[in-house]
């Protein structure tokens, strides 16, 4: 073992020769390319040392403690500083090959050299001060060495992460803007080189020059690096910087390289731009040549303090906002950059003067208020003079009148009043003209008349005022009432069917009629829900003043008596809309608007005739037939019906007919109901016959190909 | 804002805490490794900014958003493509297409024969804005809107193009942009959700929406979008059930809510909390609810303004009123959905029954809002999940076509709440089918609403399962050419 320390001691010292003689002749060292590869791992080597001498340390306190004083611990410590040894020379002589690649320079990279020198030279020292009895000075080198260290340590990070590095965040916070305004911003000071600093500055500072190129400020700039001009004035074009900037993103030249944090499109935008103004130094945004583009992404790049900013409010408590809230108050700081606070009371029910005399302890930061709807008075407006500093005040729709408003002149930010629909007339508007800030007042719903509103205008250029409605006259409002939306639980029933009405807000009324005629005012007014007991068509309307009568809505209502005992479809219906055949006809179940659902028998370019049969013969008087009518799909009423009855099938009677009538016009798909009454007789057979009109009426303009059918979905004798 | 971990962590009390410590000194390493954000020094990112506290000055403080499900035609009502007339029934050049994916619906058909609108078009206001003539009423707030021609979005079928626009990410799971908004910003008003939903349909066969795209995904449930029926009952299971009276509810949510924190403290799931705080919005929705659904002090010019549909309930008409009086008492992000204008038949009709339904109310909700004073703190937002495509799906029939799914352009309009009024943003091509100048892609539409209410949409994140989620994922840039 001793012989392995020996070894590295003899080491440490040939690497301490080494380079003491590389750093006398520092000038004349040329660097093999080999030797930069291992340059390259002072980075990496450079924290061993660092460890080992807080380890080493912490141990020679350890064993100045009775438990620890043991022979393998005194061991341990002579390794842990051989080792120390060892690795700090390396690390100074890596560090030398590194600074010698020539990419660092400046004042860090020298004390840090020469730090590093020393920690490496001291390391030696510690080694032979620890075999000698003088403790005194080996633990005086021991602090000496790990300030140095320390020290070095620091500088070398300033050196790779730039000046500042290690307290940059908590200075970050500090910097504020200090321009405000575009147009006094010097471009190059304010705009282009804190770009540079944020995105180029890393490797292209005094300290590590990388091409000879610094960009910390003006005049290095201007001198460029060692592959031309970074900028030339005038012509961004043949400017390298911009021209590098622009190199595509695999390209090896282009800056910043692909794994830096890179300029975004405006920023590459604001450089070429200042080239091409010709990259002047001490030049004002005011006085260059304004291009739109240009002007916008400035703009949004400065926050001109204007008004309140002026007036540097502080910002409130978090704990005291978040306190002030309930479940029927918000108050909510509005941003994080700044102290303002927005209230919000809007809609409240049992608002009391209280709400806003809660909140004098914010009084000077809120700066917006809304108290809309919510039945404030003229004196609570009293209280608003604790909001000094109030832009925006929302009082729509509460009982104010022009007493109101006198208590809101002392508020001189006011930037946005709302007196939608309050009680204020046009003599409010002459103490409202006279307050310079205010920029849009809002008036609807007012009785203030156009002609008030006018004179305001003209007295006050810059003021928005709002009281405009849509003409109601205008010839495509829509006046005429939706058509009623009713609910039938069931439109083939038994006993009876319910029906209720989906009611419209407002005034709207409901007529209805369940004869088939026309609904009018006349006849029954809807109130409640009612029942139906006879087959029959419900017709429905709404009307109100002052509007355009709905559209009829109808609905069949189809009361399912005796079930015949036997149905026999003497013409087949198309196949594809043939449902369950002859049960389709009495299966008690109501078909949709879609004739594909399955519910109906559809009859393409021929009658439909159907035989019931029942097994003993009954007293019947009427037929009631259930169809759909869709005429876009060329699916028609019947021409006719025709009901045949007896007690022989094949000979039977005539016992009633009924024509329907063809529309002329489109109109939408719909399902109507035919009730056919005849004289009462008993029957065993009845027969009937539903007639296709075979011709479209031309009046629809349908396809060629589309062809006349009729869609029955059930029949019911009664 | 809240770490659960942190929370649950930290939620230690005597007992626990000697009893662990027992265990020795190993546990409480452990505790530590558990805690990492205990000696973290304040950072600046996001979760440091107090509740609803924004990054920068918002401009909006509230969202109506008219969301258009099915996707309306831009080529009828917003992009105005004479050249389609002129190259009717030709084929859609290959070079144009270029390799873009198709619907199921289409994906057979073999020849894409251009179709024109059946609309005509016309210039408004002093923007000169073109819009097809079924949109007679926005044609006259045109100098109020902004509309952007130059959509696009990354999905082609419906559900996973509605998740797209809603969360960001078309595979479910995500929180609603509602719920985001609710997460970052709270609600104005405790008394209603700070998400409130409402539906309506128009005629004719209609695509589901799933009730996810107004879902929290992981936030916490309290930001969840709450829909509001147009029946007897707004908010389902919101009244007391029969025999019990205000007072006894009450007691038993007291009991209830005591329980709940005992349990709280015991475990730290923040669920628990979200628990609590929505029964006691759900006992003041009791009243809070029926009171906005309650139209009664709506004067009769209201109901002018948004046309006769609006006094049936459940309409899109009376949902947009609906919509305002939420949006006055306070309501952060209230999102209507009218669904089925997907016409991939008979277009024409369709496109004509829905801009009747829609076309009247969406104008009134803007020029009421901006009577009311309300449009510069409220943005306004209409528009499907994509557009549909310039040719014609089926057989070519000038009279009555359909239209597929189109994700490379359509058009959506905004107003109020920060955007610049009187402007059209964005171009696509003669023939309406590629953007030339000034794409906004869903996330890019996504980071600028969110940067209206003063978010920037990299910062506002919710970590979750160790990721760190946001409204747009990872890209999404704010269109700063539509800001006022």
């Amino acid at each position: 073992m001793f012989r392995l320390r020996q070894i590295t001691l003899n080491f440490v010292y040939f690497l301490n020769v080494l380079l003491i003689f590389l750093l006398i002749f520092e000038d004349g060292v040329q660097l093999p390319v080999f030797l930069q590869v291992t340059g390259r791992m002072h980075p990496l080597l450079l924290h061993f040392p660092l460890v080992l001498i807080f380890v080493g340390i912490s141990l020679e306190y350890l064993i100045t403690k009775k438990n620890f004083r043991h022979p393998a611990i005194a061991k341990i410590i002579s390794y842990v500083f051989y080792s120390f040894a060892l690795t700090a020379s390396l690390s100074a002589l890596f560090g030398f090959f590194l600074y010698k690649e020539g990419s660092y320079l400046g004042e860090e990279i020298n004390l840090h050299k020469w730090m590093g020198t020393a920690v490496s030279l001291l390391a030696v020292l510690i080694l032979w001060l620890r075999e000698r009895p003088v403790v005194f000075f080996y633990y005086g080198t021991l602090a000496v060495s790990t300030i140095c260290l320390v020290l070095a340590g620091h500088l070398g990070s300033e050196v790779t992460h730039g000046k500042g590095f290690l307290t940059e965040p908590i200075e970050k916070q500090q910097k504020i803007i200090e321009i405000e305004n575009a147009d006094s911003a010097i471009v190059f000071r304010d705009v282009i080189q804190p770009i540079l600093n944020e995105k180029c500055l890393n490797c292209h500072n005094a300290n590590r020059a990388k091409s000879d190129l610094i960009l910390t400020d003006y005049q290095s700039i201007m001198k460029g690096g060692k592959n031309g001009d970074a900028i030339v004035a005038g012509k961004a074009k043949e400017s390298l910087l911009y021209k590098y900037i622009l190199l595509p993103m695999n390209d090896s030249l282009h800056m910043p390289p692909k794994e830096k944090l890179q300029l975004d499109k405006e920023e590459i935008k604001l450089i070429g731009w200042w080239i091409n103004t010709g990259a002047v130094a001490h030049q004002k945004y005011v006085n260059l040549p304004k291009v739109d583009s240009i002007q916008t992404i400035m703009v949004s790049k400065f926050h001109p303090k204007t008004g309140l900013d002026l007036l540097e409010i502080t910002f409130a408590d978090q704990q005291e906002i978040k306190d002030l809230n309930t479940p029927y108050r918000t108050v909510q700081q509005i941003s994080a950059t700044k102290p303002y606070i927005a209230v919000f009371l809007g809609s409240k029910k049992d608002f009391s003067v209280k709400d806003l005399t809660e909140l004098k302890d914010v009084g000077n930061q809120v700066v917006s208020i809304d108290i809309g709807n919510s039945k404030v008075k003229d004196d609570d407006l009293k209280s608003l003079r604790q909001f000094p500093h109030v832009q925006k005040l929302h009082l729509q729709n509460n009982a104010i009148g022009d007493e109101g408003v006198k208590h809101l002149k002392d508020l001189h930010f006011l930037d946005v009043l709302n007196l939608s629909g309050t009680k204020i007339s046009a003599k409010s508007l002459d103490e409202i003209s006279g307050w310079q800030n205010l920029k849009k007042l809002y008036l609807y719903n007012t009785t203030v008349s156009q002609e008030s509103v006018k004179a305001l205008k003209k007295s006050r250029p810059g003021l928005d005022v709002y009281n405009t409605q849509f003409d109601l006259t205008d010839t495509v409002y829509n006046a005429q009432l939706t058509i009623p939306v009713v609910k039938i639980d069931s439109s083939f029933f038994h006993e009876r069917a319910s029906v209720e009405v989906k009611l419209s807000r407002g005034k709207v009324k409901y007529y209805y009629t369940l004869d088939g005629s026309e609904p009018t005012p006349s006849v029954n007014q809807y109130v409640e829900p009612f029942h139906v007991d006879q087959s029959g068509e419900l017709k429905i309307i709404a009307t109100m003043d002052g509007w355009i009568d709905s559209e009829v809505a109808t609905f069949p209502l189809l009361r399912v008596g005796l079930k015949p005992d036997r149905v026999i479809l003497e013409t087949k219906p198309h196949p594809k809309f043939s449902a369950r055949l002859d049960s389709t006809l009495v299966d008690g179940k109501p078909g949709s608007l879609d004739r594909g659902d399955k519910e109906y028998l559809g009859f393409f370019n021929r009658d439909c005739q159907v035989l019931f049969e029942l097994e003993k013969p009954k007293k019947l008087s009427q037929l009631t037939l259930s169809f759909l009518e869709d005429l876009g799909l060329g699916v028609l009423s019947p021409e006719h019906l025709e009901v045949w009855g007896g007690e022989d099938k094949n000979n039977l009677a005539q016992l009633g007919r009924f024509v329907c009538d063809q529309p002329s016009n489109k109109r939408p798909a719909a399902k109507g109901i035919i009730k056919i009454n005849f004289p009462p007789q008993y029957v065993r057979f009845v027969r009937l016959r539903a007639k296709n009109p075979g011709q479209l009426p031309a009046s629809l303009k349908l396809k060629k190909d589309t062809k006349a059918s009729i869609f029955i979905d059930e029949v019911s004798l009664e | 804002m809240s770490n659960e971990f942190l929370r649950y962590a930290l939620n230690m009390n005597r007992r626990t805490f000697l009893s662990s410590a027992s265990v020795g000194i190993g546990s409480l390493a452990l505790g530590s490794l558990l805690v990492p954000d205990l000696f973290r020094g304040k950072n600046d990112d996001e979760e440091s900014l107090p509740f609803g506290v924004t990054h920068f000055a918002p401009r909006a403080k509230r969202v109506i958003y008219l969301f258009q499900s099915g996707a309306p035609s831009q080529l009828e009502l917003f992009d105005y493509k004479p050249l389609l007339l002129k190259m009717q029934g030709q084929e859609l050049p290959d070079s144009v297409r270029n390799g873009q994916r198709l619907t199921g619906m289409t994906s057979n058909q073999k020849s894409f024969p251009l179709i024109p609108s059946f609309s005509g078009f016309s210039q408004h206001g002093q923007s000169g804005a073109w819009l097809g003539e079924l949109l007679p009423f926005t044609s006259k707030i045109v100098d109020d809107i902004c509309i952007v021609r130059s959509m696009h979005t990354e999905a082609i079928n419906h559900d996973p193009a509605v998740s797209f626009f809603q969360t960001g990410n078309q595979q479910p799971g995500r929180p609603s942009m509602g719920s985001w908004l609710s997460y970052g910003l709270g609600s104005e008003n405790k008394n209603l959700p700070a998400f409130c939903v409402l539906l309506s349909r128009g005629k004719g066969d209609i695509q589901p929406l799933a009730s996810r795209n107004w879902g929290n995904g992981f936030l916490d449930s309290i930001h969840q979008g709450v829909h509001l029926q147009s029946g007897h009952d707004p908010v389902l299971y919101l009244k007391n059930p029969p025999g019990t009276d205000k007072e006894s509810r009450r007691k038993m949510l007291e009991h209830i809510a005591s329980l709940n924190r005992l349990q709280e403290e015991e475990f730290g799931d923040p669920e628990i909390t979200a628990r609590i705080a929505q029964y006691e919005m759900a006992y003041r929705m009791q009243t809070s609810v029926p009171e906005v659904m309650d139209f009664s002090d709506e004067p009769e010019s209201s109901f002018k303004l948004y046309g006769a549909d609006s006094l049936q309930p459940g309409t899109f008409a009376a949902n947009c009123l609906l919509a305002r009086r939420l949006s006055e008492r306070g309501v952060r992000f209230i999102q209507l959905y009218h669904m089925g204008w997907d016409a991939h038949a008979d277009l024409p009709e369709r496109t004509r029954h829905f801009t009747k339904n829609v076309d009247q109310a969406s104008a009134a909700l803007v020029q009421d809002l901006k009577n009311r004073g309300m449009l510069d703190e409220t943005l306004v937002i209409w528009g499907g999940e994509f557009g549909r495509t310039n040719y014609c799906q089926g057989d070519f029939k000038a009279a009555n076509y359909g239209r597929d799914h189109h994700p490379r352009c359509f058009s959506i309009w905004m107003a109020g709440g920060g955007v610049k009024p009187g402007i059209v943003y964005g171009e696509t091509d003669e023939l309406g089918y590629n953007i030339i100048k000034d794409p906004v892609h869903v996330h890019d539409f996504q980071a600028t609403v969110l940067s209206l209410f003063g978010y920037d949409h990299e910062k506002l994140i919710y970590k979750h399962q160790g990721r760190r989620y946001r409204l747009t994922d990872v890209s999404g840039h704010v269109v700063k050419g539509i800001l006022a």
